[in-house]
């Protein structure tokens, strides 16, 4: 590791101005579980190294005015143990009790998950069929946009230096409402997502799906909204028959988004059963299973 | 470049240390505090190996920084043991047979005391996913996990 200096802030006033001050080269270290190992290989050798593991408040998670609020710092088993996210957001469950190990979801944040953007990460797929809002914080103030222009791909996530993502915040869900997530790793422990499926449904008061989220996870550069398969669900009656009617089009849609890619063989046919999961999920959250 | 100063509970006493900031927990550890239960395996929180327990919670101390710690607690192999006398966990890794070359034994008792510390009645599946976070390449898991079971079925009143 490259000597650097090492701040450790403890409010996100503090952390805001040291980044604004040594924004040229700098670090930020919330769980480290990908920064400590790019610091150590000298991937990334900033003259200043921000803790931000001590900023206690973002460590929250609340509802209001409508709003689900993730604090940035919550690990991921502070989620999983979170009782709020175990009754009303199963799906996030799903996620966040998947990523790496025991030890890895002890350390590793929301936050970083999010803004690290990694080609395979875990919460940002399920973010994007909750529809989720990124809030970042700098000196100037705050400014908040929506996680699909936020999240171009890895590295290139549309935080500016002096930034930190501080919150995460979606709509609630109605009782008209469900997300179902599914991820299929190589093994269940210290598995990076090889495909993921999440999906976001409403439905209509006649049962009919009024409105839908589809995303793919590591199938492109960054979690990826299917257009066109949502427009073939939209209006579909909410039965697992005719639900399951579009899993095809799921090999459609992986097919036509990497037809080059040694993984496409794979990734195709797997891709129907972790829809068919999501579906299922949903299905069974909305109470017609 | 400047040190930073570390004061933070080491198997139950309070210690404060100088250190070069850019030096990650297992490292520290090891060079300035003479914890050489701590082994680094992967260096990339993929093994278990370099397992601690940190403010009650099981995790690589290849992924976080010295200075992290500064304020908190932090528990090695070290600490497990009372004036040479073995813990719970540690007798029934060596009735059990759990122990082969040794590399990984101080991540996976630190991995089963965190769970065993916070859920001393744990089930064999919250066992298994405590452990899972932990490599192992010659006992086998059958017997680390008969272990861990043991451990928690045994645990009794004599537990340190």
């Amino acid at each position: 590791m490259k000597p650097f200096t090492y701040h450790a802030p403890v409010t996100v006033a503090e952390a805001a101005a040291l980044l604004d001050r040594y924004q040229d080269s700098v670090a930020v270290v919330a769980g480290g579980t990908d920064v400590v190992i790019e610091l150590n290989e000298k991937q990334k050798t900033p003259a200043h190294v921000v803790d931000i593991s001590k900023l206690k408040e973002l460590r929250y998670v609340k509802e209001e005015d409508g709003m689900v609020k993730l604090g940035a710092l919550n690990t991921f088993t502070e989620l999983e143990n979170n009782p709020y996210i175990q009754e009303k957001l199963p799906a996030l469950i799903e996620t966040v009790s998947h990523v790496g190990s025991p030890q890895i979801r002890n350390l590793g944040t929301i936050g970083g998950n999010v803004v690290n953007a990694s080609v395979a990460g875990d919460s940002p797929t399920v973010f994007l069929a909750y529809g989720a809002q990124v809030v970042l914080q700098s000196v100037q103030g705050e400014r908040v946009m929506t996680l699909e222009d936020f999240n171009k791909g890895p590295g290139n996530c549309q935080i500016r230096p002096n930034e930190l993502l501080t919150e995460i915040r979606f709509p609630a869900l109605t009782a008209d409402e469900a997300v179902g997530y599914f991820k299929i790793g190589k093994r269940k422990s210290l598995a990076i997502v090889v495909l993921a499926v999440s999906m976001y449904i409403r439905r209509t008061a006649d049962n009919h799906v009024e409105d839908c989220r589809v995303i793919l996870g590591a199938v492109s550069k960054h979690p990826m909204r299917v257009p066109a398969l949502e427009q073939q669900i939209r209006g579909l009656e909410l039965t697992e028959e005719s639900l399951y009617e579009t899993l095809p089009l799921f090999t459609d849609a992986v097919q036509a988004a990497i037809p080059t890619r040694a993984s496409v063989v794979y990734k195709r046919e797997g891709v129907r059963g972790a829809a068919r999961r999501c579906f299922d999920q949903i299905l069974l959250q909305l109470g017609e299973a | 470049m400047e040190k930073i100063t570390i004061t933070f509970n080491l198997n139950g006493s309070e210690v404060t240390a100088q250190t070069s900031p850019n030096k990650r927990l297992v490292d520290f550890l090891r060079e300035d505090m003479g914890m050489l239960s701590v082994k680094e395996g992967c260096g990339e929180g993929e093994c278990g190996a370099c397992t601690v327990i940190y403010n009650g919670n099981a995790v690589t101390s290849c992924l976080m920084l010295a200075g992290q710690v500064n304020g908190g607690s932090v528990i090695t192999l070290e600490g497990v043991s009372r004036n040479g006398e073995l813990n719970y966990i540690q007798k029934a890794f060596a009735e059990a047979g759990a122990v082969q070359c040794g590399y990984c034994t101080p991540g996976m008792i630190l991995a089963a005391k965190a769970l065993l510390d916070k859920n001393p009645n744990a089930t064999n599946d919250e066992i298994k996913r405590a452990m899972s976070g932990n490599l192992c390449r010659c006992t086998g898991y059958a017997k680390i996990l008969k272990a861990v079971e043991m451990a928690r079925d045994t645990k009794g009143d004599a537990a340190l």
